[in-house]
């Protein structure tokens, strides 16, 4: 993990009112209405993405999620940082960074 | 200077010369010329919330319109392969300008309430071409309702969407669906709310296009009792007996053609891109229409079966109104 994805453990997700997503049977559909594209992700990312919302922080997130799915926390916080570049670079989530670390 | 007043463009709804009735795509329709091919509803009591005044106006007023109104940005266009156009669609801040050969010409208030028409001197019933496949779908969308890329039939009071690539053979499968017994909701777009989750369809014209050929293969008791044509299609026009009232979506079926197959298949199918594919009007971008578009997508996906059809390479759409009539009729 570079540097600067190590900074991204530390900041927090926010899903942009530009961007909705609904859930379907085998996928949830995320549309950016600024660009009209839609993006498909499987139901673990999904789950992802909601508990990357429900977290203060990225790096928190991956704990939650590492317990979850039983899977050690630094291998999850990999998965989850190149996710949420992915998400970034398609402009479907926004990071704001925590003051507090 | 431009102005984005719709006033400018038709007057409002209301007055002695509004003498038409009708009904499509959910609109309540009042018209100041009969339009071929829709039904007038049964009573005086409007046919739901959305009204439309459709006024047919002279070719002066027309351009004095879309002068004042300004600023037409291209939206969307269509053209022949020589080049030529075959449709045209802008945008100004007010209003929808849609037009077409031999069509006429439309504005479209931004709110879908109002259409201005400038129809053929001598087009017959071809203009209507245009109105169905553009201007009321528009202006049904602009009233909130979400416009699929589907023909759709009714049997047993529940309506049935059928979604296929051009050159599938739908128009024709609808054509046979109906002498089986069915009624027309709708052939090409299809006009859908969605309401705590269930979908609602609502019929428009009562005309399909479809090879003459097919209407050859018609029983001959089942036959239309009026077709029609029309310069430059090849295809027949035949007047169906048709929906005339909302129904709920049962069943949508995405028909393809299969050359690998050796028996017609359907198959359920939970795959949500082709009805994220299935917009009719892809124009219309704004945030609450893309939404919308994904929120009924959703509803369908969620609460509607969905069959995919695979047609193989020597079945005739006779063959595919029979397998799909036999499954409509045992569905739920």
């Amino acid at each position: 993990m570079t540097m600067e994805e190590r900074d991204l453990l530390d900041c927090s997700v926010v899903v942009p009112k530009n961007v909705v997503y609904r859930e379907f049977a085998h996928e949830t559909v995320i549309l950016n209405l600024d660009t009209g594209k839609y993006h498909g992700i499987n139901r673990t990312a999904a789950r992802m993405l909601d508990v990357l919302q429900q977290s203060p922080t990225i790096r928190v997130a991956a704990e939650s999620l590492a317990e979850e799915y039983a899977q050690p926390v630094d291998r999850i916080e990999t998965d989850l940082v190149a996710f949420c570049a992915g998400l970034l670079e398609r402009e479907l989530i926004a990071v704001v960074e925590r003051g507090d670390g | 200077m431009a102005t984005a007043d719709p006033a400018a463009v038709a007057p409002q709804r209301g007055g002695p010369d509004l003498r038409s009735r009708a009904f499509a795509f959910g609109l309540d329709l009042v018209s100041n010329v009969d339009i071929p091919y829709l039904s007038a509803p049964d009573d005086d009591a409007p046919n739901g919330s959305r009204t439309a005044t459709l006024r047919r106006v002279g070719r002066d007023t027309m351009r004095r319109s879309v002068r004042d109104l300004g600023g037409f940005v291209p939206v969307f266009e269509r053209r022949f392969a020589s080049g030529r156009p075959m449709l045209l669609v802008g945008k100004s801040t007010g209003a929808y300008r849609i037009w077409g050969p031999r069509h006429g010409e439309y504005i479209v208030s931004a709110d879908g309430r109002l259409v201005s028409a400038q129809i053929p001197d001598n087009g017959g019933w071809w203009w209507t071409r245009l109105l169905f496949a553009q201007v009321l779908p528009l202006a049904a969308s602009l009233q909130g309702l979400e416009c699929l890329h589907a023909g759709c039939v009714a049997l047993g009071g529940r309506a049935f969407a059928l979604a296929a690539p051009s050159g599938t053979g739908k128009s024709s499968t609808l054509l046979h669906l109906v002498a089986r017994g069915a009624l027309l909701v709708s052939d090409d777009v299809v006009a859908t709310e969605v309401h705590d989750g269930a979908v609602t369809v609502y019929p428009g014209p009562r005309i399909v296009g479809v090879d003459p050929a097919e209407v050859g293969r018609l029983p001959s008791d089942r036959r239309p009792v009026t077709a029609t044509f029309a310069p430059d299609d090849p295809k027949t026009h035949v007047d169906l007996p048709a929906a005339r009232e909302a129904l709920p979506l049962a069943g949508i079926y995405f028909l393809r053609r299969d050359p690998a197959a050796s028996t017609l298949v359907l198959r359920a199918s939970t795959d949500a891109w082709p009805l994220l594919g299935s917009r009719f009007l892809s124009y219309l971008d704004g945030a609450e229409q893309l939404a919308r578009h994904l929120d009924t997508a959703a509803a369908i996906a969620g609460n509607v079966p969905m069959i995919d059809v695979a047609i193989p390479g020597d079945s005739s759409a006779v063959d595919v109104a029979a397998a799909l009539g036999a499954h409509m009729s045992a569905a739920g």
